[in-house]
């Protein structure tokens, strides 16, 4: 899918924007700290609800204003138009709207216009807590599945209830009450966690291989922190653990504690990859969210870039280049184009203090 | 204004829009509704034996003869009650629990309308208990828990309403989760 044009409004440092895009490659260009990555965050926005900077809604509203507009306009990959718009403000709440229809529910967006974000945080995904891999995955799981999101919601909810009741030292039965929608939803979870593993392994696999020509190897492997495979079988963890449970407060066990490493020629990558390598790593996860997306949803997802491609070295980024499908969409941000010979592919603005001005491709031949 | 405003279903502007119609457009119109409020709230309160409004101790239905007393329906709150009595398709006594489970709200078993409903389990005469809670994730920890914790001791069969697709509506315009449980809920033919 393309994007063509998106307005803002309130966008952090972005009063008011209004852009046309025409061709698969944009760029903005400037000097840090002018708004090139708030834009990228919009758009982001626009296809998950969220910040890929884990910002909170709240800090995306421009400072003294109360409430943010976005409104973008794809193409999709069969060429028909399609419309997003959202509003929130600083009360909370948010108003989507998908195509001139009012959307009630984060799993009617998901999907819908996804993207795939590089940026300088995702080393996190390598380097830092469970939570963060955690949080990528679920989001590319909830993307491609509804049941899944249905789940994991479901699953929150629940525990959040059985943590209150495990706090205030309540009877077993009205914990146990709580226990079977979250065993429900574990089942469910843990199920399409299993199911769509692999495929996320498959397109990692392949692209790592691709981006080192094939010299190193890497996997993902799913650990989940306790398995079972029937809705029984979760009920009979909760209430083991309950014991347990009680003495902490919180519930110990379960799919919100899953993991997966990343391993490089069969070792955590996390201890024994170098920072290079790390970063190879996080873009062959990206990579592989990319293909998993296209393939799961049918549709084109577009690419953010957020500042990361001039520090790929030449091979890798030339090697990344090709393992993306050529008529992707990309965005691109930085201080300077990623190499010199780069200025004519892309369609470029020039950012500055939240104003965007395209730059003439005239301008740039000399 | 503002205690107009603490009232559910009142927002800012139709607390506004009452609180003017109340003082400056009708003024006539509030008294007589300060008295209408005065003597509900004298002559109703909850029916000692089911929790629906009532003007005496018992309410019509539980006093009434010709209601089914073999067959229990556990709904939520009165206004279920009522909905399930427009429409006119049960024939049994109601139990209103006022609330589900809620541990983050606060809300526990001890401030549902439960000792009630053991009480008017107790001479056997119940037979069937039709669970009408929601089927989120409140109502179905409830219905585990009525389930578990009083129903289970007592030879009683209990059901659960079934959740699909509303009546004279197609498939086409459901969405997921209701499809889900539609499916789920399927019958043989």
């Amino acid at each position: 899918m393309r994007l063509l044009g998106i307005n803002l409004e309130n966008f952090r440092n972005i009063g008011s924007l209004s852009l046309e895009f025409g061709t698969d490659r944009i760029f903005f260009l400037g000097a840090n700290g002018q708004g090139k990555s708030n834009l990228l965050e919009a758009i982001g926005v626009c296809s998950t609800l969220r910040s890929f900077r884990g910002a909170s809604t709240e800090s995306m509203i421009k400072e003294g204003e109360s409430e943010v507009r976005l409104f973008v306009r794809f193409l999709d990959d069969d060429g028909g138009d399609r419309e997003a718009m959202i509003r929130f403000g600083k009360k909370g709440g948010k108003t989507v709207e998908v195509d001139g229809e009012p959307v009630k529910r984060l799993g009617d967006l998901l999907g819908q216009f996804p993207s795939v974000c590089l940026s300088s945080r995702d080393f996190r995904l390598v380097r830092e807590s469970p939570s963060d891999r955690r949080k990528w995955m679920d989001l590319v799981l909830s993307s491609t599945s509804s049941k899944y999101l249905t789940a994991l919601q479901g699953y929150y909810r629940s525990m959040k209830e059985r943590n209150v009741l495990l706090k205030k030292k309540a009877a077993d039965p009205e914990i146990q009450a709580f226990e079977h929608s979250l065993a429900s939803s574990a089942q469910v979870i843990q199920q399409i966690r299993g199911e769509l593993f692999p495929a996320l392994d498959l397109a990692f696999e392949q692209s790592y291989a691709g981006l080192t020509n094939d010299k190193e190897s890497a996997q993902l492997s799913y650990n989940p922190d306790c398995l079972a495979d029937s809705t029984d079988k979760w009920l009979s963890i909760y209430e083991q653990e309950r014991m347990r449970d009680r003495q902490v407060g919180s519930t110990r066990r379960g799919p919100h504690r899953d993991d997966f490493s990343l391993l490089l020629d069969g070792r955590d990558s996390r201890h024994y990859a170098s920072e290079g390598q790390q970063k190879g790593i996080v873009l062959a996860l990206r990579v592989a969210e990319f293909s998993f997306l296209k393939y799961k949803l049918g549709t084109m997802p577009l690419l953010l870039a957020d500042d990361v491609l001039g520090e790929l070295d030449p091979s890798r980024r030339s090697n990344f280049r090709k393992m993306l499908p050529p008529n992707a969409q990309s965005f691109a941000t930085g201080t300077s184009f990623p190499s010199d010979k780069e200025e004519e592919i892309w369609e470029s603005f020039r950012v500055q203090s939240g104003g965007f001005v395209p730059i003439p491709l005239s301008a740039t031949d000399g | 204004m503002q205690a107009l405003k603490s009232l559910p279903g009142l927002g800012y502007r139709s607390a506004e829009k009452v609180a003017l119609h109340l003082i400056v457009e009708n003024p006539k119109a509030s008294t007589g509704l300060v008295d209408r409020l005065t003597q509900a709230t004298e002559a109703l309160g909850p029916c000692h034996t089911c929790g629906n409004l009532a003007e005496n101790q018992l309410c019509s239905l539980c006093a009434s003869d010709e209601r089914d007393s073999s067959q229990l329906c556990i709904v939520e709150g009165v206004t279920d009650l009522f909905a399930m009595e427009r429409a006119g398709i049960f024939r049994g006594l109601y139990h209103v629990l006022h609330g589900k489970l809620a541990p983050v709200r606060g809300v526990g078993p001890e401030k549902l309308n439960l000792i009630s409903l053991e009480n008017r389990l107790e001479d056997g005469k119940v037979k069937e208990v039709i669970l009408a809670l929601g089927n989120d994730m409140e109502g179905e920890a409830t219905c585990h828990y009525l389930n578990q914790e009083i129903f289970g001791k007592r030879e009683i069969q209990v059901t659960r309403i079934g959740f699909g697709l509303p009546s004279g509506g197609g498939v086409t315009y459901a969405d997921e989760v209701t499809l889900r449980s539609a499916l789920d809920g399927r019958k043989s033919m």
